[in-house]
């Protein structure tokens, strides 16, 4: 989804990503791109902008599915083919709110944090107060259950958008990441193609 | 066998979760999770005291041998320098 990003000794960025390039200026109000007309590289240069954006506010941009219910949130995260659209699929089909289910955008709020929805994919405009965060696993029925925090961060850390190649980049998206788990409870939501997930989370963020 | 000196490699990050110290490598690509003797041998690296200063100490708060605390402390650190998480 992000193409390759490597930070420029003049602070800018360059985008490398599939038949297109991009280079971002210091200021981030200019940017070239070379390719194909065609909205991907677009979107890809948007999405950078946005992961740093969050990045410098102490937030993440998650590849995860984020949902909601009385004004509490779910993120699951996780690899390609983990079931992220699928679970947006079935928590909306069973009356939650689907913030985002492809990209999520976390930022601090108070003590805690707060998920946004983003326009890729399927999308909201809207944000509820992060409660539970966790990873994705196939089972033949619905369950969340606690696991480690350090479960977590070696997934979410695999699926946050990193806006530049830098390691004080990489160290700040650590810290960012552990501070969310250390706030958050830690979940395993395993579910299988059915309502049982949606139930299942609306207790959860009913408590 | 030399008694070695070892400092953190500039760069790690560390952090804290459900009670589990994790260190992330200078190039942020590899995390290692810490048992709690593994994250006091941490503390205890830093620069001044040695790998028979830092197995003494293991052993007197765990209350083990001198000899199997070293043994257990120079492979572990050995691990971390090779994952260049000390220097």
């Amino acid at each position: 989804l992000l193409p390759r990003v490597r930070a420029r000794a003049d602070g800018g960025l360059a985008l490398e990503g599939e038949g297109f390039r991009a280079e971002l200026s210091a200021d981030r109000r200019e940017a070239r791109l070379e390719g194909p007309i065609d909205p991907f590289p677009v979107t890809a240069v948007v999405r950078v902008l946005l992961a740093e954006a969050l990045l410098l506010r102490g937030g993440l941009l998650v590849h995860g599915c984020a949902v909601a219910h009385q004004g509490k949130a779910a993120l699951f995260t996780g690899d390609s083919g983990a079931g992220k659209s699928t679970l947006g699929k079935w928590a909306s089909q069973g009356g939650l709110t689907r913030l985002a289910d492809e990209l999520v955008a976390v930022l601090p709020d108070g003590d805690g944090f707060r998920v946004h929805g983003t326009p890729w994919n399927v999308g909201t405009n809207a944000s509820a107060r992060l409660t539970h965060i966790g990873v994705l696993a196939h089972t033949p029925g619905a369950q969340l259950r606690p696991v480690p925090a350090s479960t977590v961060l070696r997934v979410l850390l695999s699926n946050v958008l990193e806006p530049g190649d830098t390691n004080e980049v990489r160290a700040m998206l650590f810290q960012i990441a552990s501070k969310i788990l250390s706030v958050v409870p830690t979940y395993e939501l395993g579910f299988a193609r059915n309502l049982e997930v949606a139930n299942v989370l609306r207790d959860a963020l009913s408590r | 066998m030399s008694d070695r000196i070892y400092r953190h490699a500039v760069g790690v990050e560390t952090s804290v979760l459900s009670g589990e110290k994790i260190l992330l490598d200078p190039q942020g690509r590899m995390l290692r999770g810490l048992n709690p003797t593994g994250a006091r041998v941490w503390e205890l690296v830093d620069g001044k005291r040695s790998e028979t200063q830092i197995a003494q100490v293991l052993a007197e708060e765990a209350g083990i041998d001198a000899a199997r605390a070293l043994a257990d402390v120079r492979a572990f650190l050995s691990a971390l320098l090779e994952k260049k998480l000390i220097l």
